[in-house]
């Protein structure tokens, strides 16, 4: 054996040793968790059994909660979710929508159901948020508040709507998230045992996929058919019955969702509110708010409170769920890195000296060191150090356990609230926490890799991504920027919308001039985008004509090597392209749909850049491009499209747009 | 285990002993099978249950709803003698549901039924012999069945923890007792908690409504010994109880208008808010205008607004004109303006610089007289009358749906 | 408000609440007193109920807290003459609302009668034959 395979066999011999005992160290860690849960839920099965014959409804001391719902192209499903968060069983109850700049039809879809009219008056004090563009109120119902915004992102527009309200607590709420009908009542019981102290209370989020919603409320819970929803049920399961609670026993809480979580009002202001630049601002709001407290030496308490239960839709495609996944663990890795001071000190409690170091160790680094091992093993069997007994104890330690807890998970669950309530269900979950150990969780352990080298590289696009949407449908968004002037007239990137089920409703909104020719068809102006998963070279278009990364037009033969899985090509038939129309060149701002569009214009330091805007003298040469479904209403007799079958346009080339420090795209 | 590292030999092994192992492997099995088994079990058991139980729930409720209403004499101790278990066990469900939402001479029939079921005396017996979880179900029990027990046993027993003290509290004030408003005072208060639950207050707001002053005497006496957060909460309390306060003695919430905490200052003014009437109190606190401005936290500042809105007097609406030019908070002059819209008198003078009939504050790029930017407060008001008249749209139940534009 | 007393034998009425538990109760006590019943679950099944142009209930009993639609918002409809049945129809709201603003709120949305819960169904049918006018 030569000196270098000595030392490569040695090193692999101490990676193997150190990944087992870390194994071991974090799964006693996780263990100690569940059982601390198992007690946490007794005492709070008990808690939910007792109903003293006092009337919340009748008592001037309930708690006022305003409902903070955040909606960004919602169009499908805010009515009904403004409508069912209306029909909630609560005393004391407002309502504050903010439309963060949505480019769909929320907004008017709000404005019709609900009768809504303008303030006329500004709002008299300073909100840290993205201009506000009006405040609207219902002439029906009036506790439902309606705040139109310019576009921020999900932080920002939480900040509006609790800047926004006067009532002490506020419930931070997805505008597709589903609530039970008691959901308020339950979520909001710290706050009733302990005004003093509670600062902030989550329930559980359960996934909806397969159960019948209707009227806004989940009217029966079954099972997702597939498997990947159903892992993830099993997830969710784990992650709140076993995780939350025995965080909480341990008074270490230091999650809760955004999607279903209540606030002090007042607390939640000194702190600042939302931190923008981040993508799990509810994680980041919890670990702030402990800096906070422990620093101002004020007595507090986080609670979970299991039985409330939120439901959302999960993804059920792997590319969605990775995306998000990897969204997760970049939010992660992030707050995590701000709240470093909080690490081992006394002063921050338990959540300092235990809880985040052992998060992090366990949910941050343990995939990392997961995913390591998975490779170090095909390198020691190479080795010939592969022994049959550390694979086996390699094996116990990750899926073995892995199983173990997740059936405790499943156990809790049915013991105290047992919402699945067939035992066939019960069955079928058991499965998915085998099918969640063999596959899924090395697959995420991949999914962590990816989301460290994205959070390393300091992946903006996704914080810009998240100024748009903050669905869990996001596509890649390769960071955009100044095209070069590589190509003549500039290939504009102006984008249109294609229609899909959602954005049907993207006509309708009072200041897009749509084009309706067709059925399917609509565009918007570019800044009114549609979230849909086949127009990802024109959503991201979009971001190149706001954003700062640098990039270029490149004329490529392969429609994947660029940003996103397209490209652009010159054709005189547009109905080759993904959508139905494409952009022209022309001198006449308003030649195509909408009364604008893109022209390449010299920026300060004088990169060029494309921006969107109705005056086409303020770009290069004296026209811009306009989208348009006539390929004649341009100079010339043709135009640009964006597909993914480069053949579909004259010759074989098309415009790609590469970044200039990333060759290849990011998706 | 083992790390066995030999440069000489070809492999170099990690040995994990063979019966760790094993012995790992074994436990592990071990526990999943058992988490399986116990999972499944409880499963199974709660879909049997709830399958035999919603017939009988059903049946049960009929029954129960027809003895109610539909004889003159209900019967229950000859019916509840042909229960099973299982039913009397759904039958105390159904009747705890019915116990909250009835009152009257229907309520003490349901409660007969309590008696019939032995209810009454297992919750004493609860009480006397059990630990906490069933002694606060009993609490419970016996406030729905408006059913008090002897004193000694609450006080020997129910004194531990607030929740406990409230629970008992209760049971007298669903009882009506004569003495509810002395042991239920003395039950909540004597204990000097450092704060109450929602439950507590409201427990002490319903005790006290039917006589406060024992919780007036208390207060008069102990306030100034009590926690900020128990003083703020008593006064929230004391808000709601002017109908009933006669000729009690406040000067403790004049008092606590000094207080060093801002919130407990904030809770004393709200609670003055609902005592205009009171021509001593008001000679206590005086013109108000010196206090409120020479008040640090803007919280207070609001709460005394609101205050002198509630009053509506000339001095007190006086008093917040004055007071409009000048306060420099945001959300103190929104609750300011809100104070004094009520009052405005479209004939008066105007508050602030705003003239009604000029051109909209803060619509334009209106400039002062005096070349400032546009009044603040204007904003304020603008702000506060347009949510008035959405209220007052939203309410509206007259047949034309118009839009109203005027202000009054 | 009153209707005028009615030769009719048969008295109708429509009750809207979605709690199981009141709407047994009602139907019990109000049958019992001879009443034609229309029972709905919720707020927009009351507001069908009220719509129906056949429908000329003697007394409506209203919950607030409902589902799809407030007790408040369907008898403001009612008073504003949106629906089929008669604007003055006598109106109870029966409801667990029971903070001096609620009750405030109830009376100003046009309800003659309002009670909280808990209640006394002795109580509720006298109120309900007084507002008839039997």
């Amino acid at each position: 054996m030569t000196a270098l395979e000595s030392i490569g066999t040695t090193l692999v011999v101490a990676s193997g040793v150190l990944i087992v005992t870390y194994y071991l160290l974090i799964n006693a860690g996780y263990l100690l968790i569940h059982v601390l849960a198992l007690f946490e839920l007794r005492d709070n099965v008990r808690e939910s059994e007792w109903t003293p014959s006092f009337r919340a409804f009748d008592s001037p001391f309930y708690p006022g909660v305003a409902m903070v719902v955040p909606a960004y192209n919602e169009a499908a499903t805010i009515v009904e979710s403004v409508r069912s968060m209306l029909s909630l069983n609560y005393p004391d109850q407002e309502i504050v929508v903010v439309n963060d700049g949505s480019t769909d039809a929320t907004f008017a879809r709000l404005r019709e159901a609900y009768d809504l009219e303008l303030v006329d008056a500004d709002v008299p004090y300073d909100v840290p948020a993205e201009p506000i563009r009006g405040v609207y109120r219902s002439r029906t119902h009036e506790d439902l508040l309606v705040v139109d915004k310019e576009n921020g992102g999900k932080s920002d527009a939480l900040n509006a709507g609790v800047w926004l309200t006067e009532q002490t607590l506020f419930c931070a709420v997805d505008a597709d998230t589903v609530l039970d009908r008691n959901a308020l009542l339950q979520v909001v019981k710290p706050f009733l045992e302990e005004p003093e102290r509670a600062v902030a209370s989550g329930g559980t989020i359960r996934v909806a996929n397969n159960c019948v919603v209707e009227d806004g409320e989940v009217q029966e819970v079954h099972l997702p058919e597939t498997g990947l929803p159903g892992i993830q049920v099993m997830e969710y399961l784990r992650a709140f019955y076993s995780g939350r609670l025995g965080l909480a026993r341990l008074k270490g809480l230091i999650l809760i969702s955004g999607a279903f979580g209540v606030f002090r009002t007042d607390r939640v202001r000194e702190i600042g509110g939302y931190r923008h630049d981040t993508i799990t601002e509810d994680f980041d709001v919890v670990v702030r708010l402990h800096e906070y407290l422990s620093d101002e030496d004020v007595d507090y308490t986080v609670d979970f409170i299991p039985e409330p239960v939120a439901w959302t839709e999960v993804p059920d495609t792997l590319r969605t769920l990775g995306r998000q996944r990897r969204r997760w663990y970049r939010g992660m890795m992030e707050t995590v890195v701000a709240s470093r001071r909080m690490f081992f000190r006394r002063a921050y409690g338990r959540v300092g000296t235990v809880i985040l170091p052992f998060f992090t160790a366990a949910e941050a680094l343990g995939p990392l060191i997961e995913g390591f091992g998975y490779v170090l093993l095909p390198i020691a069997w190479y080795l010939g150090i592969l022994n049959i007994e550390f694979f086996l104890t390699f094996l116990l330690l990750t899926v073995g356990a892995g199983i173990f807890l997740s059936w405790f998970g499943v156990l809790s669950e049915v013991w105290s609230y047992n919402r699945y309530e067939s035992p066939w269900d019960v069955l079928r979950l058991l499965w998915y926490g085998v099918l969640e150990n063999f596959g899924y969780r090395q697959w995420k352990t991949i999914v962590a890799w990816h989301g460290l080298i994205e959070y390393l590289r300091g992946d903006q696009s996704w914080g810009v991504m998240e100024r748009r949407g903050f669905g869990t449908d996001d596509e890649a968004a390769p960071p955009s920027a100044a095209p070069g002037a590589t190509v003549t007239p500039g290939a504009t990137a102006t984008t249109a919308g294609t229609e899909t089920a959602r954005s049907a409703a993207t006509a309708t909104d009072e200041t897009a001039a749509t084009d309706r020719t067709a059925a399917n068809s609509g565009f918007v102006w570019i800044d009114w985008l549609t979230e849909a998963s086949d127009t990802d070279g024109l959503r991201w278009l979009d971001r190149i004509a706001t954003e700062e990364a640098p990039g270029r037009f490149a004329p490529v033969t392969d429609p994947t090597v660029g940003a996103g899985d397209g490209g652009f090509v010159w054709t005189r038939d547009f109905a080759d392209s993904v959508g139905d129309g494409g952009f022209v060149w022309t001198t006449d701002p308003s030649d195509g749909a909408g009364d604008g569009g893109f022209v390449l214009a010299p920026d300060a330091d004088g990169a060029l850049r494309l921006i969107e805007t109705t005056a086409f003298t303020d770009g290069v040469g004296d026209g811009g491009f306009v989208w348009t479904t006539d390929p004649t209403v341009g100079a010339g007799d043709g135009g640009f499209v964006w597909t993914r079958e480069f053949a579909d346009g004259a010759g074989d080339e098309g415009l790609v747009w590469v970044v200039d420090a990333f060759g290849d795209g990011d998706d | 285990m083992t790390v066995i590292a030999d440069p000489s030999s070809a492999t170099t092994a990690v040995a994990i002993p063979p019966v760790a192992l094993t012995a790992a492997v074994v436990v592990l099995a071990a526990s999943l099978a058992a988490v399986v088994i116990v999972t499944l079990g409880y499963s199974l058991r709660a879909d049997r249950r709830r399958r035999r139980r919603t017939p009988i729930r059903a049946d049960l409720r009929s029954a129960l709803l027809d003895r109610l209403y539909g004889r003159d004499e209900p019967a229950w101790d000859e019916w509840v003698a042909t229960l099973s278990t299982t039913e009397r066990d759904e039958l105390e469900s159904l009747l705890d549901v019915y116990l909250r939402e009835l009152r009257g001479r229907d309520a003490d029939s349901l409660a007969e039924l309590g008696v019939a079921l032995g209810i009454d005396e297992r919750a004493r017996r609860d009480i006397a012999d059990g630990g906490y979880w069933e002694r606060i179900h009993a609490l419970v029990w016996l406030a729905l069945l408006r059913d008090a027990p002897d004193r000694s046993l609450l006080e020997t027993h129910c004194r531990e923890t607030p929740r406990e003290r409230a629970a008992a509290a209760r049971v007298l004030y669903a009882a009506e007792t004569t003495d509810l408003a002395t042991t239920g005072i003395e039950l909540l208060l004597e204990a000097e908690p450092r704060s109450f639950s929602v439950f507590g207050i409201d427990t002490l707001y319903r005790v006290s409504e039917t006589d406060p002053a024992p919780l007036f005497e208390r207060a008069a006496a102990d306030f100034e010994t009590w926690e900020p957060a128990l003083q703020q909460q008593v006064l929230l309390v004391t808000r709601h109880l002017h109908t009933v306060v006669g000729g009690a003695d406040l000067s403790w919430v004049i008092g606590a208008l000094s207080n060093p905490e801002p919130r407990v200052r904030s809770a004393a003014w709200r609670a003055l808010d609902a005592y205009g009437w009171n021509r001593g109190l008001r000679a206590d606190i005086g013109a108000g205008s010196d206090r409120i401005a020479d008040e640090p936290a803007p919280s207070v500042r609001a709460s005394a607004y609101r205050a002198l809105g509630a009053w509506g007097d000339t001095e007190a609406v006086t008093a917040l004109r004055a007071a409009a030019g000048s306060e420099p908070d945001d959300r103190a002059r929104v609750a300011l303006a809100r104070a004094l819209f009520p009052h405005w008198d479209p004939d008066g003078p105007a508050p602030g610089r705003w003239d009604p009939d000029g051109p909209a504050p803060g619509r334009e790029n209106a400039v002062g007289s005096d070349g400032d930017a546009v009044d603040p407060f204007d904003a304020a008001w603008r702000w506060t009358s347009e949510h008035a008249r959405f209220d007052r749209l939203a309410r509206n139940i007259s047949g034309a749906r118009t839009r109203e534009v005027t202000r009054r | 408000m009153n209707q005028p007393c009615r030769r009719t034998v048969t008295k109708s009425a429509v009750i809207a609440d979605d709690d199981e538990t009141i709407r047994s109760i009602l139907q019990y006590k109000l049958s019992n007193a001879g009443f034609d019943l229309t029972v709905c679950h919720d707020g927009e099944a009351g507001r069908e109920a009220l719509n129906d142009p056949d429908a000329d209930p003697d007394i409506v009993i209203l919950d607030v807290m409902m589902p799809r639609l407030k007790g408040t918002q369907l008898l403001r409809t009612v008073r504003r003459g949106e629906l089929a049945v008669d604007p003055d129809v006598p109106v109870i709201m029966l409801t667990s609302r029971g903070t001096e603003d609620d009750v405030l709120e109830g009376l100003e949305s046009g309800a003659n009668e309002y009670l909280t819960k808990p209640f006394s169904p002795n109580e509720l049918l006298a109120r309900v034959e007084r507002l008839i006018g039997v």
